[in-house]
């Protein structure tokens, strides 16, 4: 992940997401496009769960942060939901303290625990469920199931390698997850995203 | 050192405070927002009643001096020399010291002679003047320091009521150019007389690497700073690039005003941008050598960054550097100490 990416955090309109991953970041793109949201929210990804608190730090000392008046908070739930949340409130907390103490007011906090708020698993549970190809995405689960067999002295992702498998097979690629949901890999209008587009309406308001 | 400080109704500052203060501070923010006014309050307040700097700021911003009542108001906020300007700081020792600056009560002038001198002028008669006061208290005071500085007639110009010199541990480098010639010397041969010079020198040479040493003399009447380059002659130091006299000035000020602090407007000023991590380098290694505070301001990301990587990494000094973000109307500016000045280098967050 190269740290030109996060070059630039001045925050630039009032409605804000962090994401963990550049993935997360496309594919909720990809949902606020569709929502007709894109012009209204701002994305950023702060590049893992380590790095949330030194990246809210950061970022409620921008001059931009100002601006901002409602901020959506998301990870994965690797753990659980309720652990995943928890981690998430716990970071917030930490930085609204840290503007309050500085006299300015904490913008609105919204929080998202993916896949669904709910369960355990991660952003990939939500794509493998909403293949917009699931013949294809039957051959990568095959596939899988195939290297399993092989018994290979090391473990394999399920989630990540299936997706990678099926985007593999796409019409364009070397397509990553995120990457995938702007080429329509993904059935984002899937009842299993509406969590997550309740969550990112929420912050429109 | 300084751990806070505050300030009411001066200049364009209605209200701030700084808090937490480190050895090496920077002050960032927008244009206008106060950073100057900032530095200035500070070094009046450290001046303690010498009132005369408060006339020595306006020639600095080069403001015209009306000689009349309304000479002070572009020193109040608001242009309103009604109210009264409050300084207060607590050093690291727990000391408290406030300044109260006011404008006493309009007299009229009676002028049998003109004025001379840059910024003034022939006062028409009858003329009115008010004069400017300061009253400086600290905790080893029974009674507060009070000065005056009044306009008089048969004098030229403002005359300081009172004339004493205070410890002044304070220095400040406003953006009016290049620091005087006649400072630097006289800086320099304290340094010399002393024996500290080489540190200068090496500070000097970082700045521009040809600059092998530093001396002072008089070939032609007052004394000067001159640079050996290796070369034949000797080079008067004004011949420089005004980046290098500045930085020199900056240098030389440290250990002449040891245990105190030294003020820098746009601390980049003239420094080439390649430079600006040695440039903090030499400012931090003299200012805990000689326990000198630093507050500066910038407008430059890049001094920011060099400041973060030059400073920062100090292990021996738990918090050696903070940054303050000022922001108009925002009592509190937002502040970057040790943590978060971590997060924005990694991130490379812009603090500017």
């Amino acid at each position: 992940m190269s740290l030109d990416e996060f070059s630039q955090p001045t925050a630039t309109k009032q409605r804000l997401i962090l994401v963990e991953g550049k993935d997360d970041l496309h594919l909720i793109q990809r949902i606020c496009g569709q929502e007709e949201l894109a012009g209204l929210i701002e994305i950023r990804f702060y590049g893992g769960v380590s790095k949330l608190r030194p990246f809210l730090g950061a970022l409620i000392r921008d001059a931009g942060f100002g601006k901002v008046t409602h901020i959506g908070l998301t990870r994965d739930a690797d753990a659980g939901a309720a652990s995943a949340l928890q981690s998430l409130h716990d970071a917030w907390g930490y930085a609204s303290q840290t503007l309050t103490g500085f006299g300015r007011t904490p913008p609105e906090a919204f929080f998202f625990a993916l896949p669904d708020d709910q369960t355990i698993g991660r952003i990939e549970n939500l794509c493998l469920q909403a293949p917009v190809f699931p013949d294809i995405l039957a051959c990568a689960e095959k596939m899988y199931e195939c290297a399993i067999a092989a018994a290979p002295p090391y473990a394999i992702d399920r989630e990540k390698s299936t997706i990678a498998a099926y985007l593999s097979m796409m019409r364009r690629p070397g397509l990553e997850l995120g990457t995938g949901a702007e080429a329509g890999c993904w059935n984002l209008k899937s009842p299993v995203f509406s969590p997550l587009r309740e969550f990112i309406r929420s912050i429109a308001g | 050192m300084l751990r806070s400080f505050s300030v009411r109704n001066f200049r364009c500052l209605d209200d701030l405070e700084l808090h937490n203060l480190a050895r090496v501070n920077v002050l960032v923010g927008d244009n206008d927002v106060g950073k100057t006014a900032l530095l200035e309050a500070l070094y009046v307040h450290l001046s303690q009643a010498n009132v005369r700097k408060l006339l020595d700021l306006k020639a600095l911003r080069r403001s015209h001096i009306a000689l009349d009542e309304t000479a002070w108001q572009d020193l109040f906020s608001g242009f309103d020399d009604s109210k009264e300007i409050h300084i207060s700081s607590v050093d690291a020792n727990g000391m408290e010291r406030n300044s109260k600056i006011t404008v006493g009560p309009s007299t009229q002038i009676a002028l049998t002679v003109p004025l001379a001198g840059r910024g003034f002028e022939r006062l028409p008669r009858p003329h009115f003047s008010r004069p400017l006061r300061v009253e400086y208290r600290d905790a080893s005071m029974q009674e507060p320091l009070q000065n005056e500085l009044a306009l008089e007639p048969n004098e030229n110009g403002f005359v300081q009521k009172q004339q004493f010199n205070p410890d002044l541990r304070a220095y400040y480098f406003s953006t009016a150019g290049p620091p005087e010639a006649e400072s630097i010397a006289k800086h320099l041969s304290e340094l010399l007389v002393n024996k500290q010079q080489s540190m200068l020198v090496r500070f000097a040479s970082v700045v521009d690497e040809r600059i092998q040493d530093l001396s002072v003399a008089s070939p032609k009447g007052p004394a000067e700073v001159f640079v050996d380059l290796g070369e034949r002659q000797l080079l008067p130091l004004t011949l420089m690039g005004s980046g290098v006299v500045r930085a020199v000035g900056m240098a030389s000020a440290i250990p002449v005003h040891a245990g105190g602090v030294v003020l820098v407007d746009e601390i980049e000023d003239g420094i080439y941008y390649k430079r600006l991590n040695e440039l903090w380098s030499g400012i931090y290694e003299m200012s805990k050598t000689f326990d000198v505070q630093i507050i500066a301001s910038t407008h430059s990301a890049e001094c920011v960054r060099a400041a973060i990587e030059a400073v920062v990494p100090d292990l021996q000094d738990g918090d050696p550097l903070h940054v303050y973000r000022l922001e108009r109307g925002q009592r509190l500016p937002v502040p970057y100490e040790r943590e978060s000045l971590g997060s924005v280098k990694e991130f490379l967050a812009e603090v500017r």
